[in-house]
Order: C-alpha cells, then structure tokens, then sequence
C-alpha cells in the first residue's frame, strides 16, 4: 500500500524523534490516514485579561501570540467574544468559579449535593465519547502551593469531566500513569500469551458478577455499575487487542519519571515542577491523538478556583487572591497588576499553542492531524474579578472539514454559554440544536 | 490583606444582594412525614465503592498486606466531605485497571507468604490439592465478599481456578482466583440492598451481613471481624440491640479509634496538615516536622479526650490537656518536653480544639491569620450554617481596595465591617474570626501585631442561641458547647461520616430523633451508638426510578 507507506513516513519526519512499534492495544482508529475525528478540551480558571486577550485591528494580541503569532495555527482557529454564564446557583453555596467550572462544558444547571456545586450532567467530551464507544484521556495538573488539596467541601472543583450529573471523570494526575496507560508493555512470547489470556478469564468473571448485582439494582445504582462494566470491557478490549501481532509506527515519547512514587509533592503542594507537568502531559497527549491511541484528551489546569503563583512566569504569588481578583476592570487593575495577569495568561495560551502545534506537525490525508480536530480552550471567568461577561473560547482546528472557517474573531454580541457544547457536538458529527439547559440556543454564528 | 479571604468567601456570601442574615439558617425543609418514635427512612438501597483508605484497610485485614495499594489508586472526589463518600463514584477505565494490577500484587503476595491462610489452614501436598481448594472456596470468598458468594459467583471463581490450575498448576489456580476475589463488584462495593418487602413501599430491612459492613465500615474503616461474621452467621445481628452489642465491642479496637480520628480530622479539616505550606517570609519556622507535629498532638488529644476522658464536646471543646513534643512545645512555650508526652496548656490561652495549632495553622492564610477563613469555616462546619455567595458587583468593590501592611489584621479586616455592601454578610463572619487573633497564622500565641496589642474581641450574629460578645477563642468555645445548633451540626457532620452521603432535607426528622439525646455532655461514642442503633441503620428504601 504504497500511499500508506509515504504518509507513514511523511508522518515519522514530521516528528524527527526516534520511533517505536506501538502494541495495538490502545489504538482505537483503523489506521491513521482515515480522517478520524479528535477533541481536545482546555480547561482554565480565574479569567483571562479582556484587553490583552482579544484582538482589535490584526488577528493577534498580546496573550494569544503563541497562537495567532504562527499563521499556520491562526488561519485554523476562531476566537468567539460575549460568551457569558447566566447567573445561577441553583441552590448551592458556589460561586463564579463553580459556575464556570462546572457548567461551561456540561451546559447544565449546577447540581447541589449537600448545598456544594456540582456538575448536572455529563460533560460534552463523554457524551461525545459515549456515542464513539470509546474512552478519553483525562489529565489535570493539580499542584498547589497555597492551596494543596484535599480541600474539605471543595471536591467539587477536582475536574470539570462529568459522566453524568455529580459523578466526575477523574483526571490522571501523573504523567507516567499516562505513559504506562498509553504505552503499555509490549506483550511476547507464550507466557504473555498465557498471562493474557488468564487476565481475560478473571475478567470474564468480574464482568459476570457485575451483570449479577446491577440485575437487582434500580436505576441510578445501575447506571453506575454498568460504568464499571464499561471500563473492566475496555480493559478487556486493550488485552485482546495486544495478543494481536499488528502493531502501529508511532514516535516513543520520553518516559516521565514516577512522579508518585519518586516525589508525590509535585503532584501535591510544590509548584517547582509544575511547567514540566502540564508540558508533558500536552506531549503524550498530542502524542496518543496523533498515533490514534486516543480520540479525545481533557487537560485541566489545576483545580477550579486553582491559585497557582506562576513563579516560573517571575510572578510568584497567590495568583488568584492576589493577582486575579484585583484585575477589576476590562483595561486591568493596576498596571504591575495587569501584566501579571497577561503573562499568567500568555502562559496559558503558549500550552495550547503547543498542542495545536504538535498536531499541525503531523501528516494526516491530504493535510494534518490539526486539521481533524477541534480544541476548544473555555475558562471558568471572562475576568479575574468574577465577571462572567466575555468568557473566552478558542476554537482551533477543522474537525475533519467540519469546521469551515477560520482565522477569526467572531463578535456578534452575547453569546449563551450552552453554545459552546452545542459547537462542540456538530462539530463532532452529531447534529444537535442546543446543549444541556438550553435545547435550541444552536452552535455559535459563523463557524460552520 | 482582606481580599485574601475571598475565595472562600465567594463560596459563602448573599446570593442576589439580598439581605444575609435572613438566609443565614440552617437549610433544612422536610417533608414532615414519620414521628418522633419512627423517624422517616430516606436512605436509598445502593452499593458503597470502597474509598480508597477502606481499600487499604480491607486488604490489611483480609491479606494481612499492609502495602497500600490504593495509594496508586485515582484520587477520589468525595460529596459528603469525608473520605468514605464514593457512593457517587463509578469505575472509570483507569480504575479498573489500577484494581487489576493491585489484585494482581496482593494475590502474588498473598499465595508466597500466606498460602495457608488463604485456604483455610489447609496444608497442600501433593495429594490433597482438591481439598485445598474447597476448603479454599468455602471461606475466603465469604470473608473477601463479606457475604456468603451466590452460587453464580463461585461458579465463575471455579471456572477462573479450572482454568487457571490447569494452565499452571495449584497454586497459579488460587492466585488467579484471587485476582478476580479482588476485583469483584461484592469485594470492591459493601452492598446495602436488603430484600424489599411488598409491603411498606417495598421498604428493606438489611440483611445481617449487609449489617455487619455497615456497621463495621462505619466503626472501624474495614471489614467485620471474625466475632463480627459470626453473630452475621449465628443470626445474631438484627436488631438495634444487636447493633448496639457489637457496636460497644468494637468500638474498643484500635481500629475503631483511628477510624473516629480520622473523622475529628476530616470533620475539622486537620487532615490537611499533611500538605499544609506556608509562606516562608512570613512563617519561617513553619514545615513539614512541625506539621507532623501537630497533627501528632491531635491524634493523642483525639484519643485521650474519647478514650482517656469524658469523651464529651465539653471536653474537646474546653480541655487544656494535651500532648506535645520539644518541637511543638517551642510554639506553644513549652519546655522541659521530650518525645511527646502530655502537657497542660496555660488555661488564659489555650482551651479545646479550636486553640491547638493544627487546627489554627489550617486555617489561616499562607501569609496571615485570615480572620475570614477561621470566621466561615467555624459557621459552616461547627454551625451547619448556610452562607450563599455574595453577588458579583458587592466582589469587585471589596476586590478593588489596597491592602495597607502597617495595619494590622483586624484593622484591615475591618474594612468589611464599615462598608455596608460588605457588613451585610460579613458581620456574620470577620467578627467571629476576629475572637482568634490572639494567635498567628501557625497558631502561635501572640499580644501584639504589627506594635499594636491584639483585639481578640469577637461577636457572633445570626445564630438560634449564641448571638453576643465574646473575648477570645477559649470564651467562644465556651459559648459553643451551650449552642444546640453546635450540637444538632454536630449531628449532621456524624451522619455524612455514617451513611456516606450529605443529608438532605428528608433526613431532618432522623436527624432530629438523634439530636434530640444528644448534648454537649454526651460521650461522642454513644452518638454513634445511636446512628447504629437507629432506623437509618436498618433499612433501605426503594430508588426512584
């Protein structure tokens, strides 16, 4: 197959790195020339700074030049103005952060439990994977110096990812959990084949006895179990699939080191290795999506409501008290206040920027992998100071022709947050006319 | 710095600009339904996922493994506040595999070292593998499943050893059919399903294994001991009364005692000290050694106040008795301590919990005492008070004023007080944490700040039975154990620990049948006595659908 052959190895130059036969295992897609669709959710809190956000005469700004600075990223990304979230918390003792944080990619009304802000109801990227039958990768980089969790009654705000109303996806929090899970141990050799195959035997019995107990459960208990026999299928499926000899060209990323194991403070209340988290994690990430391991990647940037001090941008402080809160106006705070926020911000905006690039880099059909898929980047604020007016979202990407304009700022007046999901999911081949609490609000204007 | 405190705040405050103090109460409605002997039961028939410190502890008790596996385990998010609230929580892919690959060590670990154990205290030779292996299935299924297995379920165990034996032999047999033991739903969930009655709206009454896991989960983190299955087997675990009997009995294990400390802390939040950090120009001394002091401290004040003591809220609430270390004693000006032994505070500074520096040092600030911190959590943990957030523009007016660092904490706190878009809520929160300020942002004792004395003046507004003036946090811990919304909060915060859900307005009526024989002279193990003794205890009622 001669035209695979070339875009295979188009595809390895384009990555320039040592390469490595991927286990089938984790590949969900037939082959990675087919026009497979893929979705990336970026997740931020505490509000972008308005002025230095969004463009005015050029199709750039301050905070989004590691974007729209690279043509070849801003002709494929559409920056939506006058997103907002209608004030409503719907019982619970949250505030703009939750209402943000836990509706902006669910589109639902916030779900009290015991009077503290959740999620009501799954997340777009799980209804989207839902209706592929498959699994997302979830990763958040949790680390706080100020504010390390457990944080009692703040649970809430650990992700943003719902399977359904209250229950959240939790994100892998180490890269080398991503790594082993995308990377399993190439399985050999008759006593794998033997392992495997008696790994698939407890799970046939596992599967069973699950079927047994949600038989005599009612709804929502059935539900949840049936969650857990979707996984232990999954985990089924990867077995099966590694016995096969098939194996996928893939680059081998670098191995992280065991964050758990080796320094679980990183992953905690140090803050000192916290670039190298969240680049990491956006590596494997793109990394899984282009060698088609994985359709959809979630990344959260630290909890909702996070107050990391971003000393590696010379800012270290409280970033959230001290830095966000004080941004109380669309020119800014105070001028040192300002740039803080900018930087903060343009750090943000270099992370996403670094995906998009990573899946711009590579080969796929008649253009790249960027070219089949949407990420979109939502916050949980527009500013720092709670303002829920102008809350930005990037749209970056084609979703396999989907998505047919670009390259720029669509700003025609306030735009009901529920739009976003409802994007999301035409974007993603299902034809829907509203998302989560609004059932007609359609997709935003101009992008289809 | 005053805005420092809004994060916190901003989960708190008026919703709408409207008024606080009228919102300020306690948000429980019921429906009215039930009496005062037979409170109504809205507990639902569910499955409770292990947690992952009841994993750990399970695996303890059951394999004798004390390596923690959960450790690797997807950080949980709990609802109702307390680690042992997974009831929310499925099985996402990661977690099933991290229970696979955990299954896969313990039952490795387990068939090297314990092998024995595993099967019953038969000893295989070469000749007696099949009775090894009954004896096998007839006892540790049960123990691991905390029920007797269906016979479904150790058709599908058979058919895991059948196969697994044959590929590699007797012993590869067990361990695989522990593999799928431990990764089986009636290992990983405690089942409180009962069987539904046709009568009563299809109302169960738990059965007496399910009891035995309810009751045992709740008292000691873990699985029910061997005395525990036993009165499951012999039909000796029914009623309340039988709840009761074994509930005083395991109450007296170690297990149970670390179980209650880990819901001081969890209900407290001290459990944070273990992750606390504070910001080293401001806080030198503070580190990871002092932290684990303190909580040291806590654990035994914990213990000696339960176990050593009265056991009551008065206690906790108002004992100068505590334990301290050579490191601790610098903070607290204790000398003359070595290891940790036990110490009695000066009576002037330091009574009950709420002036022992774990609980102080988190909550605070990384850089000060955040007057609004100690104000809300005290009003939302102690007083079940509902506080809604304040709305948006009341923010950005507080949020634009400039902190001035030659004032001191209250006077910069104050600032809430005098503007009257902020005092309609704070005046329900800075001044309660202003009775605090006698002490630092690590629970130090302080007179003076910033060259001024310490105002430790404090004012509580807004509650059923405590409103008024007080000097200081030993007098404000004084005010608290009078308060029946302490103790009814107290109440609630034992209910989210026991059912391993927040309440809702249907419980109010259990809620008040339990609170109405409780006080703050009460022994907190009898109010879990009276959760296990309680309808709650004993029946489920049917999912809506």
């Amino acid at each position: 197959m001669p035209a695979q052959t070339i875009a295979r190895r188009r595809f390895l130059q384009a990555f320039g790195a040592a390469t490595f036969l991927w286990p089938l295992a984790n590949r969900v897609f037939a082959d990675t020339g087919t026009r497979q669709k893929r979705l990336v959710l970026f997740m931020q809190n505490n509000g972008t700074q308005q002025v230095n956000f969004w463009p005015t005469t050029t199709f750039n700004s301050r905070i989004l030049d590691p974007l729209l600075g690279d043509p070849r990223i801003a002709q494929k990304t559409n920056l939506i103005k006058g997103v907002y979230v209608p004030r409503d918390l719907h019982g619970t003792d949250g505030n703009e952060h939750d209402m943000g944080f836990a509706r902006m990619f669910t589109g639902e009304r916030l779900l009290s439990i015991g009077g503290k802000p959740w999620g009501g109801g799954p997340s777009v990227d799980q209804i989207v994977a839902t209706s592929w039958g498959i699994d997302s990768l979830a990763m958040a980089v949790l680390t706080s110096a100020v504010e390390p969790h457990p944080k009692p009654g703040y649970d809430h705000r650990k992700s943003f990812v719902y399977f359904s109303a209250g229950e959240h996806k939790l994100p892998l929090v180490d890269p080398f959990i991503v790594y082993q899970q995308i990377l399993p141990a190439v399985q050999t050799g008759e006593s794998a084949r033997q392992r495997l195959m008696l790994r698939r035997s407890v799970l046939d019995a596992v599967a069973g006895n699950l079927s047994d107990l949600t038989s005599v459960l009612g709804a929502d208990e059935r539900r949840k179990l049936d969650q857990h026999l979707t996984s232990i299928r999954q985990v089924e499926v990867r077995l099966s699939r590694s016995l096969q000899e098939t194996q996928v060209v893939c680059p081998r990323p670098t191995q992280p080191r065991d964050y758990t194991h080796t320094a679980p403070e990183l992953l905690i209340n140090n803050e000192s290795s916290l670039p190298e988290l969240v680049a990491t994690m956006i590596d494997l990430g793109a990394t899984a999506l282009s060698c088609g391991l994985v359709p959809i990647v979630t990344i959260q940037f630290g909890y909702g409501g996070g107050k990391w001090r971003f000393a590696w941008e010379g800012i270290d402080m409280n970033c959230h008290d001290d830095v966000a809160h004080l941004d109380t106006g669309d020119g800014g705070g105070s001028a040192i206040n300002t740039e803080r926020v900018v930087r903060m911000n343009h750090y943000y905006a270099s992370q996403v920027a670094r995906m998009a690039q990573a899946l711009e880099a590579v080969p796929e059909g008649d253009g790249t992998v960027l070219d089949n898929t949407l990420i979109a980047w939502s916050n949980e604020q527009g500013r720092g100071d709670h303002s829920q007016r102008n809350i930005p979202v990037v749209l970056i990407g084609k979703a396999a022709g989907a998505i047919r304009r670009g390259g720029q700022l669509i700003d025609q007046g306030d735009q009901v947050f529920n739009r976003l999901g409802c994007t999301i999911l035409n974007a993603m081949g299902q034809p829907v006319e509203g998302f989560g609490d609004a059932t007609t609000c359609g997709p935003f204007p101009g992008i289809f | 710095m005053k805005k420092a405190g809004w994060l916190v705040l901003g989960a708190l405050l008026a919703e709408g600009g409207a008024g606080c103090v009228g919102r300020a109460t306690q948000n429980m409605t019921g429906p009215g339904q039930g009496t005062a002997q037979q409170p109504e039961i809205w507990i639902f028939r569910k499955v409770r996922r292990l947690s992952n410190r009841e994993y750990n502890n399970v695996v303890r008790d059951l394999l004798g493994d004390t390596s923690q596996p959960a450790s690797s385990f997807l950080d949980d998010s709990y609802a109702n506040g307390y680690d042992n609230g997974s009831a929310l929580l499925s099985v996402q892919t990661d977690q099933a595999e991290r229970y696979q690959l955990a299954a896969e060590q313990l039952a490795q670990v387990a068939v090297d070292r314990h092998l024995v154990d595993l099967l019953g205290g038969c000893v295989p030779t070469n000749t007696n593998y099949e009775t090894c292996a009954n004896r096998f299935f007839e006892t540790f299924p049960l123990r691991a499943f905390r029920r007797p297995p269906t016979p479904a379920e150790i058709g599908r165990l058979r058919g895991v050893y059948q196969t697994a034996s044959q590929v590699g032999g007797f012993i590869l047999g067990i361990q695989t059919t522990v593999e799928a033991i431990l990764q089986s739903p009636a290992f990983l969930y405690r089942e409180e399903l009962g069987t539904p009655s046709g009568e009563d709206g299809g109302r169960a009454n738990l059965n007496p294994y399910e009891l035995a896991s309810e009751l045992s989960f709740f008292l000691t983190g873990s699985m029910p001991d061997d005395q525990l299955f036993a009165a499951a087997a012999d039909g000796r675990l029914a009623t309340a009364e039988d709840l009761r009997r074994e509930g005083r009995r395991l109450l007296q294990s170690a297990n149970a005692k670390g179980n209650l400390r880990q819901f001081f802390h969890q209900w407290l939040a001290t459990n944070r000290l273990s992750t606390l950090t504070k910001d080293p120009a401001f806080y030198p001394n503070f580190n990871a050694a002092l932290a684990r002091s303190m909580a040291s401290e806590l654990d035994l004040f914990f213990d000696d106040v339960l176990w050593s003591r009265s056991g009551t809220l008065r206690e906790l609430f108002t004992s100068n008795a505590s334990f301290t270390d050579e490191n601790l004693g610098r903070l607290y000006g204790v000398t003359g301590v070595s290891g940790f032994g036990p110490v009695l505070l000066d009576p002037d500074q330091r009574k009950g919990i709420l002036t022992r520096a774990g609980y102080l040092a988190v909550h605070s600030a990384t850089s000060h005492s955040s007057p609004v911190e100690r104000g809300v959590f005290l009003r939302q943990a102690l007083l079940c008070t509902h506080l809604p957030p304040p709305p948006a523009d009341v923010l950005q007016r507080a949020m634009m004023e400039v902190p001035d660092p030659t004032k001191t904490t209250r006077e910069r706190f104050s600032a809430h007080s005098n503007d009257p878009f902020c005092a309609s809520c704070h005046r329900l929160i800075d001044p309660v944490g202003f009775g605090f300020e006698e002490f630092d942002g690590v629970g130090a004792f302080r007179s003076t700040e910033a060259g001024k004395p310490i105002d430790d003046s404090g004012t509580m507004l807004g509650t059923q039975d405590i409103d008024g003036d007080f000097r200081g946090a030993s007098e404000l811990s004084e005010k608290l154990i009078t308060s029946k919304q302490f103790q009814e909060c107290v109440v609630r915060q034992m209910f989210r620990f026991a059912m391993g859900q927040a309440e809702s307005s249907d419980d109010q009526l259990a809620l008040a049948s339990i609170s109405s024989q409780f006080s703050s002279d009460t022994r907190l193990s009898d109010l879990v006595l009276s959760f296990v003794e309680s309808p709650l205890f004993l029946q489920r009622i049917p999912e809506g659908n």
